[in-house]
């Protein structure tokens, strides 16, 4: 039994504990998380703040490896958990008697660390009157610029995330980490209908991240807002495209980016899978996925202790490698790439991507809609879906912008794109030189984690859009 | 996991507190506990064990007339309540209104709770997965992958009414794929279903899924009119229908409903008080009793869903108050605050059955599956879907499979239009939703069709 020193009070180790009691009851790995995880988001509507709500939420995920089989528990009290140890081992057993397991583990090393990332600004500090100020001073600049009758909203969500992680082979690891992220949305009438463009901004760290201090990084959703009245409806066609940071990011992230994932791969829901070592892209594309971006996708250690390590995964259009836990890496005889991710203790983590983008090139945005010429600016993501079993994807954008002879045009309303991964690729002309980092989100199995919007423009040669 | 008298204690001893320590007139406790296990087969070995269990609270209260609200664990939430009022500095906007009267705790449903399911137990739960792995192992070239989950939910509402709500409801999901090698290329396809009990038998699925896989991987055809009639399966329907309408039933959307002409043939009820329905329950997370809804009738909206909170005239409530998590295995979570939702919506049937539609059309284009539904616009109706499982259709029967194209369309147009239900409907969750739909086939000529 192992003791935490607290207060010159010897207290017995809750998680030592359980870890020590379920490895005597046969598991071969016994990995634990306990995590606390403290929300505070707060709207406002026209600069009136209308709603806050705070939340904290702690609990403990078990992740069990016996008789080859995985299976997994989470508890909001550690006094349910040796009795779900048990049962998970019982289900193991089960399971091995009916079918051999072929679960393992890649190797890893044993790891200690003990990473707290301080917010320059944090929100628990901040009164009532700086929250007021903070987001007066933000709607009274948007409003000014704003000259078309729009309701501006504004969400901030602060969230600090810890977890402690112990496992059998002796890793003991602590992260906590605070995040944050601001999203402006402003509503627009058109033709009698409300139409809608809304921009995240934020990252790793506290309100420093947000654009309160820097209210010029606003400009360009003002932009989008004061021109949403008069855009019209794109005409439906195959076009030459340039794609805005944050839909390039859509469509390698939701289509390519999943496909990466080894678990998908192994699951036969991979499109990628038996082109490791081809080319599937011209040579000016390489891709790379990063936890160190410190974005909401940042981490160190992923959800089972393992450092995380930038991951290249297609090289100069050449397939390099895939995403991977310790268990898709023994599975496909490869290195886990720290990708295994969960949000919550709540959940078993899943292979995961942190920030994946395109590695940025020479063109700037001028020269490559100086390539395209004339066809369309694709602006920001809304989402969409993708089946990453065979690269078809059909994916939103917020709006789109005509180019005509090289220069940015008339606005289009939300437009949708759609086409084939491995096609769309070979169709990419040009990448820009400069790195976008905003905030993102991800759906993968019911379980959503926070992760990077990182890409810099791109261009392609033909793109499907109505 | 805590027993249900425990939960109904804290419930109590938080509420106490509030009154006592803080004296707010009105307040409101909801507690959730979830447990879940889920299994399953990929590629016929065994997939992860999950036993999953969760159990939280949210508070509401009025604090000079003010509404605040906050969200803990269940074991710690008696000391995070100590500084409450210093948590939140903001309150919600809201109009004034009091929690409702919870007036019975012993009411219930019917066929909303299954024994074998809330006993959580592994071996009975295996049984299933056995059962289905010997069903793959007797279909020739078709791997059939599953996923079940077994999920008990405890809810409690407990609020200045000094009346207690308990409900207990449980949940069967399963999610099944089969792979299918075909003459010249492997398809696969996908089903769901959700139940309130075990099934007693989950042969129609599979034969369902079965015939649509081989039917995926035959003879391709070729789109060969792009104006021609279309007729979407219910679950097709039932995902755009979801993003592109139901936001209108609800009364704090922005848009105001009411002004449509939709078909005569066009009624649409919301009733959470059918036994067995995936969400049907006693009451909702205000604590209001469910009940039956009559939203348009023949073509005319008559009513909207409402809850206690937004809710103009507070005699009339629908019961339509829930706290719903997008994208979740279990679509429902304590830290979401409560909103307007339906709960089992029933879209009317017409004469004919599908093979009568089919027949009809002649040729057209039948879809069964679509992907791009969630980006619909709900404010103006408009939806742009691609397709992922869709054939050509010609003397009424179906002629072969189509690749991937585009269908665009106007919601609030389709219903207005010349459209038509088939007699069979289906029982649909739809995908990321937290409620279902009765829907039948839909046939109609009001989309454009984008390849």
């Amino acid at each position: 039994m192992k003791f935490l020193k607290k207060k010159e009070v010897l207290i017995i180790d809750p998680l030592e504990t359980l870890l020590e009691t379920s490895s005597t009851k046969g598991a071969e790995y016994v990995g634990i998380r306990g995590g606390i995880i403290n929300e505070k988001r707060i709207s406002a509507l026209n600069g009136v703040i209308k709603k806050e709500m705070n939340c904290v939420d702690t609990g403990y995920g078990i992740r069990i490896l016996s008789d080859g089989i995985t299976s997994f528990t989470s508890v909001p009290d550690i006094k349910y958990a040796p009795r779900e140890v048990e049962k998970a081992i019982r289900a193991s057993s089960m399971l091995s008697n009916w079918k051999r397991g072929t679960s393992s583990l890649s190797n890893s090393a044993k790891s200690e660390a003990n990473i707290k990332v301080n917010p320059k600004i944090n929100w628990k500090d901040l009164t009532k009157q700086d929250f007021d100020t903070y987001i007066s001073e933000l709607y009274d600049y948007v409003s000014e610029k704003i000259n078309v009758p729009a309701m501006i909203e504004l969400d901030l969500l602060f969230f600090n995330w810890s977890e402690r992680f112990i496992n059998t082979e002796g890793s003991r690891i602590f992260q906590e980490y605070p995040y944050s992220i601001l999203t402006l949305t402003g509503r627009v009438k058109k033709n009698n209908q409300v139409v809608k463009f809304y921009k995240n901004y934020g990252g790793l760290g506290g309100l420093e991240t947000l654009p309160f201090q820097n209210l010029e990084q606003t400009n360009e959703f003002i932009e989008v807002v004061n021109n949403l009245p008069t855009a019209k409806f794109v005409k439906n066609g195959n076009y030459k495209a340039v794609l805005c940071e944050d839909f390039a990011w859509t469509c390698i992230h939701e289509v390519l980016g999943h496909s990466l994932e080894a678990d998908n791969v192994l699951a036969g829901r991979s499109f990628t899978a038996g082109l490791l070592g081809m080319k599937i892209a011209p040579s000016i594309v390489t891709v790379i996925d990063d936890p160190y971006i410190e974005t909401v996708g940042f981490y160190e250690y992923d959800s089972e202790g393992t450092k995380g390590k930038g991951t290249l995964l297609v090289e100069e259009g050449i397939h390099t490698d895939f995403l991977h836990s310790r268990e898709t890496a023994a599975a496909m005889d490869a290195e886990s790439s720290a990708n295994y991710k969960a949000f919550s203790f709540e959940h078993l983590p899943q292979v995961r991507m942190s920030n994946i983008f395109f590695s940025p090139k020479d063109f700037s945005f001028e020269e490559l809609l100086e390539k395209t010429k004339n066809g369309l600016y694709v602006g920001d993501g809304l989402g969409g879906s993708a089946e990453t079993q065979t690269g078809e994807f059909n994916l939103n954008a917020q709006y789109g912008r005509l180019i005509e002879n090289g220069e940015l045009g008339e606005y289009f309303l939300q437009l949708q794109v759609s086409g084939n991964m491995l096609d769309t690729l070979t169709k990419i002309t040009g990448i820009g030189n400069r790195l976008l980092a905003q905030p993102g989100s991800c759906v993968k199995n019911n379980q959503r984690i926070f992760v990077g919007s990182v890409s810099p423009k791109i261009s392609v040669s033909e793109m499907r859009v109505s | 996991m805590y027993t249900d008298d425990e939960l109904k204690e804290i419930a109590i001893q938080i509420i106490h507190k509030l009154e006592q320590k803080y004296n707010f007139k009105e307040s409101e406790v909801f507690i959730q506990s979830l447990s879940q296990i889920r299994g399953g087969t990929v590629f016929r070995t065994p997939k992860e064990f999950h036993s999953t269990n969760r159990a939280g609270c949210a508070i509401r209260y009025f604090n000079n007339d003010k509404l605040f609200f906050s969200c803990f664990p269940i074991n710690s939430v008696l000391n995070r309540i100590e500084n409450l009022d210093k948590q939140s500095i903001y309150p919600i906007e809201s109009q004034s209104f009091s929690f409702p009267q919870i007036t019975e705790d012993s009411k219930s449903i019917a066929n909303i709770y299954d024994k074998r399911i809330a006993s959580l137990d592994e071996e009975d739960f295996f049984a299933i997965i056995y059962a289905l792995n010997e069903q793959d192992e007797q279909i020739k070239d078709v791997i059939l992958d599953s996923s079940v989950t077994y999920s008990l939910e405890r809810k409690i509402i407990v609020n200045s009414s000094n009346m207690l709500a308990f409900e207990k409801g449980t949940w069967f999901d399963i999610d099944v794929r089969a792979l299918y090698r075909g003459k010249d290329i492997i398809a696969s396809s996908e089903k769901y279903l959700t139940s309130r009990q075990i099934p007693n038998s989950l042969d129609g699925l599979i034969d369902d899924l079965m015939s649509e896989t081989i039917q995926r991987a035959g003879t391709r055809a070729k789109i060969s009119n792009l104006i021609v009639p279309v007729v979407f399966s219910p679950n097709a329907f039932a995902d755009i229908f979801s993003f592109s309408f139901i936001p209108l039933l609800c009364k704090n959307e922005k848009n105001s409903s009411g002004k449509y002409d939709f078909s005569s043939d066009f009624t649409l009820v919301d009733d959470g008080t059918i036994p067995g329905l995936p969400n049907s329950t006693a009451f909702d997370d205000e604590g209001q009793n469910q009940s039956k809804t009559v939203l348009i009738k023949n073509g005319d909206f008559i009513n909207e869903l409402n809850s206690t909170q937004f809710s103009k005239d507070q005699s009339i409530q629908t019961g339509n108050s829930f706290r719903v998590k997008l994208f979740e295995q279990f679509p429902r979570h304590y830290k979401v605050y409560p909103a307007i939702n339906p709960s089992n919506l029933l879209i009317s049937e017409g004469n004919e059955t599908i093979g009568e539609l089919f027949d009809d059309i002649g040729e057209g284009i039948y879809v069964n599956s679509v992907q791009g539904h969630m980006t619909a616009d709900s404010q103006t109706g408009v939806f742009k879907i691609s397709t992922t499982d869709a054939y050509w259709i010609e003397n009424g029967s179906i002629k072969g499979t189509l690749p991937s194209f585009s269908i665009t369309g106007n919601m609030l147009e389709l219903l207005e239009g010349d459209i038509q239900f088939s007699k069979d409907r289906k029982v649909v969750r739809p995908r990321n939703t937290p409620y279902s739909i009765v829907i039948p086939y839909i046939l109609t000529n009001k989309v454009s069709i984008f390849s």
